[in-house]
């Protein structure tokens, strides 16, 4: 994208400006960190950024004793499949909302998306009976009776959220700016409708699945009700139920907690950064202008 | 035929970006083939989401009409409408509904509004910007319980807030701890924590802007604020509305920030009822009126933003 | 189409899955395909180190002996309700957990735990658990194994009141404490605090009602009586604290307990007395060592002359599901926690009252002077109803107490209102 020399002085006027803005914004989590290299006795009780006597205790204790490296493996294990398989499936749904319209269409996308209206509280019993249910997993039987289904697995952790409603309207959005003439020109050369999505439009949607990808491994590096009903061994632990552990009522262990909230937050946003333009560009309307 | 329906925003919900509703619809080719197609394309998320999502749901309207105590070993039993009843005369209920609605005004413009700015802050292709996008996005996944340690010593007696205030001479402040104060200093801290979420979608908003529109403007001869005015506003109407709208789902749904902050005191100041529930659902075993008040907060969120959408939409045109 | 083929599949897998979660209304109980020698056990909170000496030391040594399996889940209390919740709607709860008092009656009316008492009556060494083994008692029945015992006493720091003029021995009675709060009372510092966020604020009223000779509920537990003549003393003691001409303390509803040390009023100086239990108050010596020879302990004080309550007894115990298909190894375990050396070893580790009174002159006790004073308390210990609807009823309570601490409501009225909204949930119960 080329810039004019107008753009060039605007961005000296901006820059000041959005410099002050990143660092108040950012303040709190300075704070954290700071915090987080703080020892627990002087915790809270100094009200300077800079630690008098750094100490890296908290982010040694963090990760022996919390088991946050086995959380993370679980966690990122869960966003990989959550993300594989809202890529596939919410953008199928997506591309056929928006590209191939059938009589009810939008009664059913109206329903998909109010789903995301009820608290998880409401939802929470009959979904931890579905995934106890799981034919032929832990121990169930053909009908899902016998044993605890996908109860304390990963595949469990992932099970609500496979397709995101809200990810098949991104989805939607995203195909409805993508030209027909593409598919067109494909079904004249006599390609299905399968091949025309898999290998035109998805391989054209990289923005959306790093879009969706995003998304998608943010909410798992979140989520905490649903892991904590449904896990009961430290192996299956996940970041949000592991910096818990230090969360001990009464006895909160500030450091460790920070020093773990500082070690999850990292791989978030390394994600973020290196998928920042293709995530941005995947939720701007139109992907593949010009 | 399937020619009669329109995939238009308003009909829609969500809401379509202007260019998409103005696209002349293309249904020539869409045969019984394809058509046959579609619904296999949709339907494992179709079937994925029946069972996963609008099972739960329908069970749990269900147990509304139910006494439902997963304590108990009966099971849940039939009570008619009476738990709707009995909530829609319950003063705490009916607060509740009220902290929600005061959260959600609190919020929203802060939320929207700030992030805007940054948006536009934001929005250019300099060398080093990804830097800018990635710190402004930090509080939107930084563990929720980890800043709000942070948040509830920058709130007490000694913290940053009340230094503040004590330089202008004021007495220190309970923020949270008054029923005056403590909701709107919850809003705060989900400002700040909403804001990286929304900036980076009106930013992609933004940049779907074509450029030319700026460009035919200017040779106009119209200045920075009317380019805003009648190009980017205009322009940002769709995603606009998407982040107003999920905003408000959400917003409505607020229980995190309330739990590590509040707990939803003092004197039930910012009790919402998403908090209500889970206290109705996980603490008292009451199931059933947890599962009404789930359900007359998924009447009313539906209500407001099929509203806003339709409001949205409609001054557009 | 391959694509197809997946599709398929996973919709009849998705569909059975449905069918599946209908077939599953009936709990199936607990430990469905375990053997007859397993055993799982949640237990309250989240202490790192209670977590290592359970899982690493005690656990072991009890599955050697049993040669039982017994897998261990430590679940923070916060976090217990949602987690039992579930368990409770699928038919999957563990085969022991561990809870509060407060939950017993719920847990006894929806016939969910086993009653204890032929086990119980059978130890030889039961008068060694001395009154605590009664709080478990639903409806005449046992039907908790105490697992940690606690209290909640005033700790006051010797310097501030020796600056102040007051000579902690004259401190027998809430009016003296009173007295000397509005003494050391100043700017910066609270003369007196105690706890008053919720939940802890129905544990401080029910002290001070108990002291005054008052009832929280009837003895059929079936009316309130908290609004009595002795809650409103209560009550009104408490509210005069924070609000009026005469208040001493600062801070309504400050959860100040749950703050690290570092920002404990008595820590900063910013309060003369708090209320503290043992193992807080030991973590805060530990966390400042320099407190140590600072703090000191008042026995619970007198209200109106009559003799003084504290709230305490029973920290945690364990219950026995009634669907757990080990009940005797279950009890096995019970047992091995109570033991005179397994429960000191737990009580010193977490800080906390030995369950035993023969533990009173182990090491770890005596070693602990601040200790001294909660032990001796033990009589005074009093804990709160055991009525299904407890729960509920304490929070109703409770959000009545907030608005009465407030100064929006006068006590008597906010009693009086309270007690008429908990009727029907007492009544139902």
């Amino acid at each position: 994208m080329a810039h004019s020399s107008k753009a060039h002085t605007h961005s000296l006027v901006t820059l000041l400006p959005l410099a002050v803005a990143t660092l108040v914004v950012l303040t709190p989590f300075i704070w954290m960190v700071s915090l987080a290299f703080t020892s627990a006795d002087q915790a809270f009780s100094a009200s300077n950024l800079i630690p008098e006597s750094p100490t890296t205790a908290n982010f040694v204790t963090a990760l022996t004793s919390g088991g946050l490296g086995r959380a993370m493996l679980n966690s990122s294990a869960v966003a990989v499949i959550v993300v594989v398989s809202n890529c596939l499936f919410a953008s199928m749904a997506g591309y056929a909302f928006a590209k191939l319209r059938f009589r009810g269409d939008t009664i059913v996308f109206g329903v998909l998306i109010s789903t995301a209206m009820i608290p998880v509280s409401v939802t929470l019993i009959p979904l931890f009976l579905i995934t106890k249910g799981i034919p032929l997993a832990g121990g169930n039987d053909l009908l899902g009776v016998g044993g605890f289904g996908l109860l304390n697995s990963i595949g469990g952790l992932a099970l609500p959220y496979l397709v995101t409603p809200l990810n098949i309207f991104l989805s939607r959005q995203y195909f409805l700016e993508f030209p027909d003439e593409l598919a067109e020109a494909a079904r004249t050369d006599g390609a299905g409708e399968l091949r025309i999505f898999f290998q035109i439009y998805l391989p054209l949607a990289k923005p959306l699945i790093a879009t969706l990808g995003v998304f998608a491994f943010t909410g798992i590096w979140d989520d905490f009700l649903w892991p904590l009903v449904i896990t009961n061994t430290d192996s299956m632990n996940t970041v949000q139920l592991a910096l818990a552990k230090f969360l001990t009522s009464g006895n909160v262990q500030y450091g460790p907690v920070l020093a773990g909230a500082v070690l999850v937050t990292v791989p978030v946003l390394v994600v973020f950064a290196f998928n920042q333009r293709a995530f941005i560009s995947g939720l701007a309307d139109g992907g593949i202008k010009g | 035929m399937p020619e009669t329906t329109t995939l238009t925003p308003t009909q829609a919900g969500p809401p379509a970006d202007p260019v998409a509703a103005r696209r002349p619809a293309r249904r020539g080719s869409a045969t019984r083939r394809t058509r046959r197609i579609a619904v296999l394309f949709i339907l494992p998320a179709a079937a994925y989401v029946v069972i996963f999502h609008l099972f739960p749901l329908a069970y749990g309207l269900y147990l509304s009409f139910t006494n439902y105590d997963p304590q108990s070993r009966s099971g849940p039993q039939p009570v008619g409408i009476s738990n709707y009843t009995k909530i829609l005369t319950d003063p705490v209920f009916l607060s509740s509904l009220a902290v929600t609605g005061k959260y959600v005004l609190y919020v929203l413009p802060g939320a929207v509004g700030l992030a805007l700015v940054l948006a536009l802050l934001v929005n250019r292709s300099r060398r080093g910007i990804g830097f800018f996008r990635t710190a402004l996005y930090v509080p939107h996944v930084v563990s929720l319980t980890a800043v709000s340690m942070v948040w509830l010593w920058l709130y007490s007696p000694q913290g940053w807030f009340n230094q503040i205030l004590g330089r202008f001479g004021a007495e220190p402040k309970q923020f949270l701890l008054e029923s005056s104060s403590a909701l709107g200093a919850v809003a705060v801290m989900r400002i700040w924590k909403a804001l990286g979420g929304n900036m980076v979608l009106l930013l992609a908003g933004l940049q779907s802007i074509s450029r030319e529109l700026y460009e035919a403007a200017a040779v106009d001869g119209a200045g920075r604020w009317a380019q805003f005015r009648y190009v980017t506003l205009p322009g940002l109407r769709g995603m606009l509305t998407y982040v107003v709208v999920t905003d408000i789902v959400y917003l409505a749904q607020s229980f995190g920030e309330i739990y590590v902050l509040t707990r939803g005191g003092p004197v039930d100041s910012t009790t919402t009822v998403n908090f209500l529930i889970y206290k109705q659902a996980f603490q008292f075993n009451d199931m059933g009126t947890a599962s009404a008040m789930g359900f007359v907060l998924f009447a009313l969120i539906s209500a407001v933003a099929f509203v806003s959408l339709r409001q949205m939409m409609r001054t557009r045109s | 189409m391959n694509i197809r083929r997946t599709l398929t599949a996973v919709t009849a897998i998705g569909l059975s899955a449905v069918l599946a979660a209908c077939g599953t209304g009936s709990p199936s109980g607990s430990g469905g395909n375990s053997g007859p020698k397993e055993l799982t056990v949640w237990f309250p909170g989240n202490s790192q180190v209670e977590i290592d000496l359970v899982t690493k030391t005690l656990v072991p040594k009890f599955e050697q002996q049993t040669g039982s399996k017994v897998t261990v889940t430590y679940v923070d209390w916060p976090n217990l309700s949602p987690k039992l919740t579930t368990a409770f709607a699928s038919g999957t709860t563990p085969d022991v957990w561990g809870h509060g008092t407060a939950a017993a009656a719920g847990f006894a009316a929806n016939d969910r735990v086993l009653a204890l008492d032929d086990r119980i009556n059978a130890l030889a060494d039961k008068d060694d658990f001395g009154g605590l083994l009664d709080q478990g008692v639903v409806d005449g029945k046992h039907y908790l194994m105490p697992l940690s015992g606690t209290g909640t006493l005033l700790v006051y720091r010797k310097d501030l009141l020796q600056g102040a003029g007051v000579d902690p021995a004259t401190l027998t009675s809430w009016e003296s404490v009173y007295d000397a709060a509005r003494k050391l009372k100043t700017k910066a510092r609270s003369g007196m605090l105690i706890a008053t966020s919720p939940i802890a604020d129905e544990q401080s009223f029910i002290a001070l009602l108990r002291s005054a000779s008052g009832k929280m509920l009837s003895d059929d537990g079936k009316t309130a009586e908290f609004n009595s003549p002795a809650g409103v003393q209560a009550l009104t003691y408490m509210v005069n604290l924070y609000q009026g001409d005469g208040a001493v303390a600062a801070g309504v509803s400050d959860d100040y307990l749950s703050r690290p040390p570092a920002q404990q009023p008595l820590a900063l100086g910013t309060a003369a007395i708090t209320q503290f239990g043992p193992s807080q108050l030991l973590q805060l010596v530990k966390a400042k060592p320099d407190l140590a020879d600072k703090l000191g302990v008042l026995a619970p004080p007198t209200l109106g002359g009559q003799p003084g309550k504290a709230y305490g007894g029973m920290g945690t115990g364990l219950f026995i599901s009634k669907d757990s298909k080990n009940q005797d190894l279950a009890w096995k375990f019970l047992e091995y926690m109570a033991s005179p050396e397994v429960s000191n070893q737990y009580a010193e580790v977490i800080g906390s009252l030995p369950v035993r009174q023969s533990a009173r002159s182990s090491a770890y006790v005596t070693k602990n002077p601040l200790l001294t004073t909660f032990l001796a308390a033990q009589p005074a210990y009093i804990g709160n109803p055991n009525v299904p609807a407890w729960v509920q009823v304490r929070d109703v309570l409770s959000r009545y107490l907030q608005q009465a601490l407030a100064g929006k409501v006068a006590p008597k009225d906010a009693l009086d209102k309270a007690a008429q909204e908990v009727k029907p949930l007492l009544e139902g119960s």
